[in-house]
């Protein structure tokens, strides 16, 4: 321990800078003239939307479910019922946004629908993990807890993840593992940004509670 | 339990774990195919629902629960409406002066007011007691209160 711990528990963020900005880089009226077209019934401008939007979409789908079959499902149900709901788009948000929230209720509901009955189908870590010095250093120090290898402490930290409920995991994925901002958290959530960031706090707390002999 | 900077600092750093985590090689190529191609199958892009249409999409559970209560409501204002005195159309009394029809008082109390004097046949008048009894087949007819005298003696004399 490094420094003092404060007296009383508030829902202040500590985070450091989130990991990478993941908001998308393309150009709005570019993307609007494609939801234009695909709302007319383009379907080549719709393919173009996809692909734009379809490793984000999957990957926040995959770190909810942790199961590959499920989130390879749920974003292809995510993709359907947009170009399906395309015409209610009315522009109030960009389409990332919305697309994102239809992600997230899919995927909420189907894990209200699963409940505990979970099946960890884990993707294979990329050759990078093995280079990247934050991992290394997690799982090379003399620490009787720390003689694990990536791949079980994967394990564990999905098995962590699935601890929390839906809403606090989606919180966690957004902002630590995809680099949303508290905003556009709160715009994909329909919640303010106040409630964002008590809900980080508190998963934070839930993950640290879970991953103790990993942490220290 | 507050989380410490270095706690959190490490677990973001295990957090970032998960970016590493990466589906099957090649499963982007084919995966816009495989959404065009489910929307191109057919069935896949039903006609749309009259709440969809309207730009309001709802959970099917929620509207199930509407529906449920809409119903509740209806039956209890059904059974409040068919409790409530409704207005009976009786047989006309002919022969009233003016032949104006002039519907028969429920009792014979009410038709000694209405035959009084001062009340004149077959002008209704707003001071006219509508009186008029409870369908037998009301479920509030058992509840009905009856005041009925009695008589009480005290002992003694």
């Amino acid at each position: 321990m490094s420094e003092p711990a404060p007296r009383k528990a508030q829902p202040v963020d500590l985070a450091v800078e989130p990991p990478e900005k993941a908001a998308p880089a393309n150009n709005p009226l570019e993307e609007l003239g494609l939801v234009q077209r695909a709302q007319r019934g383009d379907i080549a401008a719709y393919d173009d939307l996809v692909r734009r939007y379809q490793e984000r979409i999957y990957a926040t789908v995959y770190h909810m479910t942790a199961n590959h079959e499920d989130a390879s499902d749920l974003a292809q149900e995510t993709f359907i019922k947009g170009y399906q709901a395309l015409k209610t788009f009315k522009g109030d948000s960009s389409f990332y946004t919305w697309v994102y929230r239809i992600a997230v209720n899919k995927t909420i509901n189907f894990l209200k629908q699963r409940k505990n009955r979970t099946f960890l189908n884990l993707n294979d870590l990329d050759f990078n993990a093995e280079h990247d010095p934050d991992l290394v250093a997690l799982i090379s120090d003399k620490t009787p807890r720390r003689d694990v290898s990536l791949s079980e402490l994967q394990e564990k930290l999905n098995a962590a993840m699935l601890k929390l409920s839906p809403v606090h995991r989606l919180v966690v994925t957004l902002h630590d593992v995809q680099g949303l901002s508290h905003e556009e958290i709160g715009k994909i959530m329909d919640c303010n940004i106040g409630t964002v960031r008590s809900r980080l706090f508190y998963a934070r707390q839930q993950l640290q509670a879970h991953l103790s002999d990993y942490l220290k | 339990m507050n989380p410490e900077p270095q706690d959190l600092s490490r677990l973001q750093k295990l957090l970032a774990l998960k970016r590493h985590e990466q589906p099957p090689p090649r499963f982007f190529n084919d995966f816009s195919d495989r959404v065009i191609s489910r929307l191109h199958a057919p069935g896949a892009i039903g006609p749309a629902h009259w709440w969809q249409r309207l730009g309001l999409d709802l959970d099917l559970k929620l509207a199930v629960i509407f529906a449920f209560g809409l119903v509740v409501c209806g039956l209890f204002l059904l059974g409040l409406t068919s409790a409530m005195p409704g207005e009976e159309t009786g047989p006309v009394a002919q022969g009233s002066p003016g032949n104006v029809p002039r519907p028969v008082a429920a009792s014979p109390r009410v038709a000694l007011l209405a035959g009084g004097v001062g009340v004149p046949h077959g002008i209704p008048g707003s001071t006219d007691p509508v009186i008029s009894t409870p369908s037998a087949s009301s479920p509030f007819n058992q509840f009905t209160l009856h005041a009925q005298r009695v008589n009480v003696s005290f002992g003694g004399n």
